[in-house]
């Protein structure tokens, strides 16, 4: 799982948990090494200070039991000797007190470590000392009990001194080591406070730089994704719904993006849907407006067309009976010398010509004929245009039909078009049969006139399980957009008059709406035309 | 116990069987100057040789140089002497046997029949 793939949450907490732990660590780094000075600084004041001057103390105490009992060593007066020697014991008892203090101290400093062997050994050597002028002066006041000042006094001067001055000497080098050792312990606190020091500005950059890393992640990760969004949503408020998002990301602005994909994925498709509804609306409409018009004028020509062509054939008889009587006339003029009277009329005939005026008369009624019935031909289609509930629906083969519309235009097709026909599996289609195959003539009788000279038509059918489709193409002359709009209104027509009545691709149309279907056509001049239906099957 | 290694050895006549650790302390620093029935106390001390006085300064809870500082007092205030050190321990026993109210200490193998062992208990008492 990459990190790109978290819910929002998650990266957040991961990314301040990080800080964190750093700062964290570092805070405890620090107050540890905070807590090694202030320990050290402890020890040095609350500790080493004290015992050097309990040492320092117990020195001059010592000193001044010397002096005392050098004093006392000259002294005769039992009173004043007798102060001395209170003197001389209180002085040992604060020799005493020196010590406790030492020793607390040096117990203490010892369970924290701080207390060297070489201060042990010393303090070790000077309790010895200690101890040698301590029987010395027991030797001391039994001379001076004995009577025998003098010797004390050599005594004193003599061993006592000397031993006096090596304890002197040890005390003095106690104090150096206790000097020396703080003077350690305070460069031991320089460089504890020094790493210190440079840890916490260290993490403060490294913490610095994270944050910087964090917050861009978090724009990369949030805000860059959420302005797309608000992009995204402004295109599709402004209506343009080809917008597309591309966040991959797993987390909820990843969710979010896939889900506004999905709705203007769908909002599009309910758009197209909505449009091409109307347009079949439009068309629809416009169709069966169309076909009310045309029902009605239908109606309205067939009667004075049913007058005109009724009535062509009785006149035809009645003018065919009318030149029989006037032949008769001729005849009777010839034979019963009435010449000179008829002379004007044989003048007259003469001046209309006559023999013309016959002929004219027959091809007027014939084109009165030919009028009629190309009339009640039109009048035929705009019916069949209207009226489509002639036969009954029931299943019929598609490919079936095709073929039997291609054989009634064989010697239209023969030796120009060579028609390439890919026939699919395609399910019997209820319908009605006998429009289909009119609709499918329609269909390549166009195509086989669109193509002037040699040329293809292509034919496909393919079913998709509920739906059929038939594309039929030609490499024609094609259609202009503008004509193109036109083709399914009845009476257009781009053929010579005469020859084309402008209702096949309106009726094929009408024929393919009764059946649900749905008929397009692609188009460009010179390109050729492709028309393509589709029919349910059921 | 290094403790287990000394006896505290007293004339036959002395009446007590058992010492304190504080009472011991009180009779080698002269607090205590007679037994129970009044016969004074004699107190014998080693000199710095083996590692028996050692062992009885660590059982009384105090360094030689303390008591020393303790006898040192109890001398210049006139309060009394501090305890003959002997050469060794054979001495100590013999001094013991020999002197009414003594006492002292010995490694326990040098004990003899001529002296009382007297059984210290390590009750602590401040």
């Amino acid at each position: 799982m990459k990190f790109k793939d978290f819910k929002l949450g998650a990266k957040l907490a991961i990314g301040f948990g990080f800080i964190l732990v750093i700062m964290a660590g570092g805070n405890i780094f620090s107050i540890r090494r905070m807590t090694a000075i202030k320990n050290e600084i402890n020890e040095i004041t609350a500790n080493r200070l004290p015992r050097t001057l309990a040492i320092a103390d117990l020195n001059l105490n010592i000193a001044a039991l010397r002096i005392s009992q050098l004093q006392h060593a000259f002294t005769t007066d039992p009173v004043a000797g007798k102060r001395q020697r209170d003197m001389m014991s209180k002085l040992i008892d604060r020799i005493e007190k020196n010590k406790d203090t030492y020793e607390r101290l040096k117990n203490e400093s010892e369970t924290r470590k701080f207390y060297s062997d070489e201060e042990k050994e010393l303090y070790a050597a000077f309790d010895r000392r200690w101890e040698m002028y301590q029987d010395l002066s027991f030797a001391f006041f039994k001379l001076l009990d004995d009577h025998q000042a003098q010797k004390a006094i050599a005594l004193l001067n003599g061993e006592a001194q000397e031993v006096f001055g090596a304890f002197s000497a040890e005390v003095t080098a106690l104090a150096n080591v206790n000097k020396k050792d703080s003077a350690k312990a305070v460069r031991r606190a320089e460089t504890e406070y020094r790493a210190a020091r440079a840890i916490t500005q260290t993490l403060l950059i490294i913490t610095i730089v994270i944050s910087a890393f964090l917050v861009a992640g978090l724009a990369r990760f949030i805000a860059v994704p959420v302005r797309q969004l608000v992009h995204a949503a402004q295109s599709v408020a402004g209506g343009d719904l080809q917008v597309h998002l591309k966040i991959d990301s797993k987390d909820e602005i990843g969710n979010l993006a896939h889900s506004f994909n999905l709705m203007t994925a769908s909002l599009r498709e309910a758009r197209e849907r909505m449009q091409k509804t109307q347009v079949q609306l439009v068309q629809s409409e416009k169709m069966a407006s169309l076909g009310q018009l045309t029902a009605g004028i239908a109606h309205e020509i067939n009667n004075p067309v049913n007058f005109v062509s009724a009535n062509v054939g009785p006149l035809r008889r009645d003018i065919a009976e009318v030149f029989a009587v006037l032949a008769q006339y001729d005849d009777t003029v010839a034979t019963q010398q009435l010449q000179e009277k008829f002379k004007n009329v044989e003048t007259l005939k003469k001046t209309l010509d006559w023999p013309y005026l016959k002929d004219e008369i027959n091809n007027l009624l014939d084109g009165v004929q030919e009028g009629a019935h190309r009339t009640s031909e039109i009048v035929k289609g705009l019916r069949s245009f209207t009226r489509l509930d002639e036969d009954e629906r029931k299943p019929a083969d598609i490919n079936q039909g095709l073929e039997s519309a291609l054989l009634m235009l064989k010697h239209q097709l023969k030796n120009r078009v060579e028609v390439i026909k890919d026939f699919g599996n395609v399910p019997p289609v209820v319908c009605y049969p006998g429009k289909l195959n009119q609709v499918f003539l329609n269909l390549l009788a166009n195509a086989s006139q669109a193509i002037t000279g040699a040329g293809k038509i292509f034919i496909r059918t393919v079913c998709d399980g509920e739906i059929v489709t038939i594309a039929i193409k030609d490499t024609g002359t094609g259609m202009t957009p503008e004509v193109r709009k036109h083709i399914f209104e009845p009476f257009f027509t781009t053929k010579p008059i005469g020859e084309g009545t402008g209702l096949g691709l309106p009726i094929t149309y009408g024929i393919i709406e009764a059946h649900d279907g749905n008929i397009e056509v692609y188009s460009e001049p010179g390109q050729g035309s492709e028309f393509v239906i589709t029919l349910p099957v059921k | 116990m290094a403790f287990a290694q000394i006896a505290i050895i007293a004339h036959k006549a002395v009446p007590e069987d058992t010492l304190s650790q504080a009472l011991l302390l009180d009779f080698y620093s002269g607090e205590i100057k007679s037994w129970s029935n009044k016969v004074p106390v004699v107190v014998f001390d080693l000199k710095p040789v083996g590692e028996t006085r050692e062992l009885f300064y660590k059982l009384l809870g105090k360094t030689s140089s303390r008591m020393k500082s303790i006898w040192l007092k109890k001398l210049l205030m006139g309060e009394g002497e501090p305890p003959a050190a002997l050469e060794s321990e054979e001495e100590v026993v013999k001094k013991v046997a020999a002197t009414r109210g003594a006492i002292g200490y010995v490694g326990k193998v040098k004990v003899t029949g001529e002296v009382k062992i007297i059984t210290v208990v390590a009750k602590k008492e401040k």
